[in-house]
């Protein structure tokens, strides 16, 4: 596990600004090279009431403008991580900070996509990617004409006004993420988005992914626990071990970024970086 | 990413382009292609054939046939016989449908988002649903006397356990998520409860007003026939008592129709106030 570097927690640099997309070059370097991180967490510990111990001494950072996965058996802990930096759920013990500042409750620099969508089924596709800027009090037609914006990028134009059980569940997600960028957080959290839509329109949706955040450029936080998800997405994936969850190993995806997104799984250090990710995780798969 | 892409390959459930919305206003069919409204004009119509015929045999001299019932129907309505009868029914039973929704809505309300409150009403409220209330109901002459304050209890009595149970259950069954998801876009409790909580537990608090409201009726005939002879309730006694059994059964008829129309009422405001989805196909 590498350390952190010592960079300066109260760093001042806003993270839209850097655009730090050369792909990750040498583990040298450490996932922080290019500045502070966006988030990042201490020592949290997490005991559930009843004795269950799911987190133990977790430290990471989560690097400025880059995807992170969190990759590991199920019952690891990987959503309560999540839940922990959202600040869904105090954590038993450690410190999370986001934007140089601690966390302890849910704030406006991160926003949240959810494995099961959690739409609001009365509410039009509009109304439901507008939810999280008309609970901070924005005006209505200044919300719709912000959520119209990012129903486009993500692909959903003209389905404003329907419901969402009149969707499939890959344009559910597709609202789900729309919602999450309509309130500009500049840290993304996505609990498993992909895992509840059938495979091949996980793979439209991981690609989307990719080409939006080459517009949008935030710092995601990704849940999953296939392997090759994690590999193709992410700049850095974290691995956990079998509960109680610990960080067992990082790697970074020496993978081509800059170049076209299909290229991404014809490169032959895909294959053997999933390869290697499942020789370490076996250990922990019953 | 463009509309165009996230499109191919993509379904929607309806498979209908956003743009070219097919006529939604046709009318609902059941599996046979028949439209469901016929189904049940079918099962009215049978009923009342049974009934009919029944009467005719004649099975009993208490069963007039369903024409006699709806001859004395008609002319209960025009000699205003129906008019002054409900003139003393309807009052206490508006009353007390108002103190049940009301007050069992908020209750419900605060047990779901109270424990404290919670662990304090909800024994009362199943006692209620589950004591033998017609047994209870005579009782309220000990306290009101022949007033239509008893007349308002018994109908409160009879209803509001409904409405606060299922607003109750209405309210805790908000699915987590949604509760998570209104936290982390920085909902405030208030907030929370306005736009997820309540648009979300409504199918269940209309559902329990729609058994309130029942229960309003029976709550309502009940107290007319056991402590105050008066309005609705003295019509079906007094008929029973003179044998005009084609009077009484027109009455239990005038409750029906009456109660069924309020529940119809109840279920189009739902869906017009929290359920817009509902409509759309």
């Amino acid at each position: 596990m590498p350390a952190g570097p010592a960079a300066s927690p109260l760093s001042t640099e806003t993270p839209m600004s850097e655009q730090t997309t050369a792909p990750a070059t040498s583990s040298a370097t450490g996932p922080a090279a290019g500045g502070a991180p966006a988030a990042r967490v201490r020592d949290i510990a997490m005991w559930y009431p009843g004795g269950v111990h799911a987190l133990d001494g977790i430290d990471l950072d989560f690097p400025t403008g880059k995807l992170t996965a969190l990759l590991g058996p199920s019952g690891c802990g990987k959503t309560t991580l999540l839940k922990i930096v959202a600040g869904l759920i105090p954590p038993s013990g450690g410190t999370v900070e986001a934007g140089g500042a601690t966390v302890s409750a849910p704030g406006p620099d991160r926003a949240l996509v959810f494995q099961d969508f959690a739409l609001l089924p009365w509410a039009t596709v509009l109304d439901n990617v507008a939810f999280g800027l008309r609970l901070r009090g924005v005006g209505r037609a200044e919300r719709e004409a912000t959520a119209r914006h990012y129903i486009d990028e993500v692909g959903l134009g003209g389905f404003e006004s329907k419901f969402p059980h009149q969707l499939s569940g890959g344009m559910r997600q597709r609202a789900g993420l729309a919602r999450a960028l309509a309130v500009n957080a500049e840290i993304l959290l996505m609990d498993e988005p992909f895992s509840a839509v059938d495979e091949q329109m996980r793979r439209k949706l991981q690609e989307d992914l990719l080409s939006l955040l080459q517009i949008e450029k935030k710092t995601v936080i990704f849940v999953t626990h296939s392997i090759e998800e994690a590999v193709y997405l992410a700049d850095q994936i974290v691995i956990l071990s079998r509960r109680p969850g610990r960080v067992s190993k990082i790697v970074e995806p020496d993978l081509q970024r800059d170049g076209p997104i299909e290229n991404i799984r014809k490169d032959s250090r895909y294959v053997e970086m999933v390869d290697d990710i499942w020789d370490g995780l076996k250990q922990f798969v019953e | 990413m463009t509309s165009a892409q996230a499109h191919d390959g993509e379904t929607a459930s309806t498979s209908a382009a956003p743009a070219a919305a097919p006529s939604v206003a046709q009318p609902e069919e059941g599996r046979s292609g028949v439209p469901v409204i016929v189904w049940r004009l079918a099962s009215f119509a049978l009923f009342f054939a049974v009934w009919e015929v029944m009467g005719r045999i004649p099975f009993s001299l208490a069963l007039p046939p369903a024409s006699d019932v709806f001859a004395a129907l008609a002319v209960m309505i025009v000699d205003g016989e129906l008019a002054r009868a409900y003139g003393s029914t309807v009052p206490p039973l508006l009353v007390g449908v108002a103190i049940t929704i009301v007050g069992g809505v908020l209750t419900g309300l605060l047990m779901g988002l109270s424990r404290l409150f919670e662990w304090f009403v909800l024994p009362i409220m199943v006692i209620l649903q589950t004591a033998p209330v017609a047994a209870i109901i005579p009782l309220l002459t000990y306290f009101y006397g022949i007033d239509a304050r008893a007349k308002i209890l018994a109908v409160i009595i009879l209803g509001m356990p409904l409405v606060t149970l299922n607003s109750y259950k209405g309210i805790r069954g908000t699915s987590p998520s949604l509760l998570d998801m209104s936290r982390s876009f920085l909902g405030s409790r208030m907030q929370t409860v306005a736009f997820v909580i309540l648009p979300s537990a409504s199918p269940m608090i209309f559902a329990g007003l729609r058994l309130g409201v029942s229960g309003a009726f029976i709550g309502i005939v009940l107290a007319e026939l056991l402590i105050t002879p008066t309005g609705i309730g003295d019509t079906i006694t007094y008929n029973r008592g003179i044998a005009r059994y084609d009077k009484m059964f027109a009455a239990i008829v005038s409750i029906i129709v009456i109660a069924a129309v309020t529940l119809a009422l109840l279920q189009s405001l739902e869906r017009r106030l929290f359920r817009p989805e509902q409509k759309a196909a």
